[in-house]
């Protein structure tokens, strides 16, 4: 509504407010704080302003500029920079909105929020707090409260305002995934599974939700639908950190499983694939068959499920297609073959050796 | 000076409610935008002093002015109080200086800081209320409101490299920097201008501008709640104890 008013102020250098700058560059008459006070202002016209000017010399700090009706609004500026984890300049727009907004939600809700990001839980605690008394319908507002209480620790809290998230908006996808959390941690693992079963209804591309669903399933020990959970994540995105994680959980459920078969029991399909792969290999060089065995120990770092007969793998070294179990027995005989110092992290030395045998029987018959 | 007819509805509101003319007059030696003179005793009309700017401008600081009479006289008689500063007022200037180990001004600087120190803490609290209402209930003066909270705004800022403020005790400084961060929080919400804050923020006013305005925004808006509302500004602002309120009659 200004139009195109010019503002101009100008302080002297040491009133500037050095606690907005860089640890690194407060201190006055040196080049960094020059810079540091130049660039802090040229941000945030930039953000709020139309033209503008800045200048730091002569010990004083001057500003000029145009307000414009066409300036970004403020507020979608914060969030981009919250989205790109630029916390620190998001936090000092969002307090210089503060004053003349101090009844808005959205802003003590995003002010909020990056507090908690950036670990100062009892500013995050406030500002979210108001935010949801300012509005009482801004079930995120809540569920960020929840989440602030989760990383401090305060599990009984959390749950007592996602639920009340939950109340509010029963699909609220993030409310039951943190809910789910905090059951878990809490040993609530049945009201756990079924908070983070909700929440894969309600954000099924989102890994944390396919994760916290394997994890409590794995703590029940129910391993093998852990383990399609875990798929479900990686599915999402095999190539980030999550998907690492769900990885390294498979792993160990695919070890605990073999481990507990090589004590309780044989397990067939380990036996049939490794008569397979003895085949197989019988016809081949060692270099061919170490080569096998070494492409499929790559693809292992991106997860191969013994258990999945839907999921796949083409090699390049050896025609064909192979489902987990039998891409699994390939690799441990031909790593027994050709490299057997190598640590494979499971154990199929029992079903290995049975293999052996019925392989000879075959051949003796032949 | 042709008046505006939103001006003349005001003023008749006021002076059907105060019960006394109100008297307008250019005053181009006057220092600050407007001043009012209420009717009491031998002051049989109120009377407002404006310093000439542009026509429309000088509407809004009659209406503005009127804002205060109609508050005041919207209350029952027994709780129209009117703000006044404390017989000790300019001792308290006076003993800042000494506290802070500088050489006791003159009783004049005294009696202006403190003169001007409290206006602002009477005027920019009850003001803004009337700045709410004008903004509502009168588009006509729109133009005009704005204008006149630029020109404030303005002034304000030049204030933050003006000499005056490093040769005042830090009470004061601190009082009138926090009203101003809260002025421009204001008029930031009103005019959608973030821009306005930036000044307040480089200087660490940010935070003391925000409980002022929250307690402006948490404060009951009825003319009653106007003493609590200056009351608090003062608590948060260090200057309780620095006026009265007193019983206002015509008599």
């Amino acid at each position: 509504m200004l139009g195109d008013d010019l503002w101009t102020f100008e302080i002297e250098e040491g009133a500037f407010d050095s606690s907005l700058l860089p640890p690194d560059s407060r201190t006055p008459n040196t080049p960094e704080y020059h810079q540091a006070v130049r660039g802090f202002l040229e941000r945030n016209l930039a953000t709020a302003a139309g033209w503008f000017q800045v200048t730091v010399e002569d010990n004083k700090v001057r500003a000029t500029w145009k307000s414009s009706a066409s300036a970004p609004r403020p507020i979608d500026e914060i969030i981009k920079m919250l989205s790109d984890g630029r916390y620190a300049e998001a936090i000092q727009l969002l307090r210089m909105l503060l004053p003349s907004r101090p009844t808005d939600p959205v802003i003590h809700f995003n002010l909020g929020m990056a507090l908690s990001d950036v670990g100062d839980f009892a500013g995050a605690g406030q500002h979210l707090a108001t935010a949801v008394e300012l509005d009482p319908e801004l079930t995120n507002a809540r569920v960020a409260l929840g989440v602030c209480s989760a990383r401090e620790g305060n599990w009984e809290d959390a749950a007592h305002h996602l639920q009340f998230a939950i109340e509010q908006e029963p699909t609220n996808g993030y409310a039951l995934r943190n809910l789910g959390a905090c059951f878990t941690q809490l040993n609530r693992l049945n009201e756990a599974e079924n908070c983070f079963r909700q929440s894969v209804v309600a954000l099924p591309q989102d890994q944390r939700c396919w994760l916290g669903l394997g994890d409590v399933l794995d703590r029940l020990g129910r391993g093998q639908e852990a383990d399609v959970a875990y798929r479900a994540a990686i599915d999402v995105n095999p190539f980030n950190d999550l998907s690492e994680m769900a990885r390294a959980a498979r792993r160990k459920i695919a070890e605990q499983t073999l481990h507990m078969s090589g004590h309780e029991r044989l397990r067939e399909d380990a036996v049939a694939g490794c008569v397979a792969a003895l085949q197989r290999f019988s016809t081949m060089s060692p270099e061919q068959v170490r080569a096998v065995a070494f492409e499929i120990a790559a693809l292992g770092t991106k997860g191969i499920n013994p258990y999945g007969p839907e999921a796949r793998y083409r090699l390049r070294t050896l025609d064909g297609e192979f489902t987990g179990m039998p891409a699994l027995c390939l690799m441990y005989v031909g790593l027994q073959q050709t490299a057997p110092e190598m640590d494979m992290q499971f154990d199929l030395a029992e079903e290995y050796t049975r293999a052996k045998q019925l392989f000879e029987q075959v051949r003796t018959r032949q | 000076m042709p008046l505006l007819p939103a001006t003349h509805e005001i003023l008749k509101r006021t002076e059907e409610l105060t019960g006394r003319p109100v008297y307008v007059t250019e005053d181009p030696s006057l220092s600050i935008l407007a001043t009012m003179q209420t009717a009491r005793g031998t002051a049989p009309m109120h009377t407002i002093r404006y310093r000439p700017t542009s026509n429309a401008m000088s509407d809004y600081f009659i209406c503005w002015q009127c804002g205060f009479l109609i508050r005041l006289f919207s209350n029952p008689p027994s709780e129209r109080l009117e703000f006044a500063g404390a017989p000790d007022a300019d001792q308290r200037v006076k003993a800042l200086y000494a506290h802070g180990g500088a050489s006791e001004p003159d009783e004049a600087i005294a009696q202006f800081l403190a003169t001007n120190i409290l206006t602002q803490l009477r005027s920019y609290p009850i003001g803004l209320r009337i700045d709410d209402w004008l903004f509502a209930e009168f588009p006509e003066l729109r133009q005009a409101q704005i204008h006149g909270a630029r020109v404030q705004l303005q002034d304000n800022l030049a204030a933050l490299n003006s000499p005056g403020r490093a040769m005042s005790p830090e009470l004061i400084v601190s009082a009138n920097t926090a009203m101003n961060a809260a002025f421009a929080a204001y008029w930031a919400r009103s005019l959608a201008d973030e821009s306005l804050m930036l000044p307040y923020q480089s200087i660490g006013a940010l935070k003391a501008g925000s409980r002022l305005m929250e307690i402006f925004h948490y404060c009951d808006t009825s003319p009653t709640a106007d003493r609590p509302l200056v009351d608090l500004w003062a608590h948060e602002l260090g200057l309780a104890g620095w006026y009265e309120w007193k019983q206002y009659t015509l008599e």
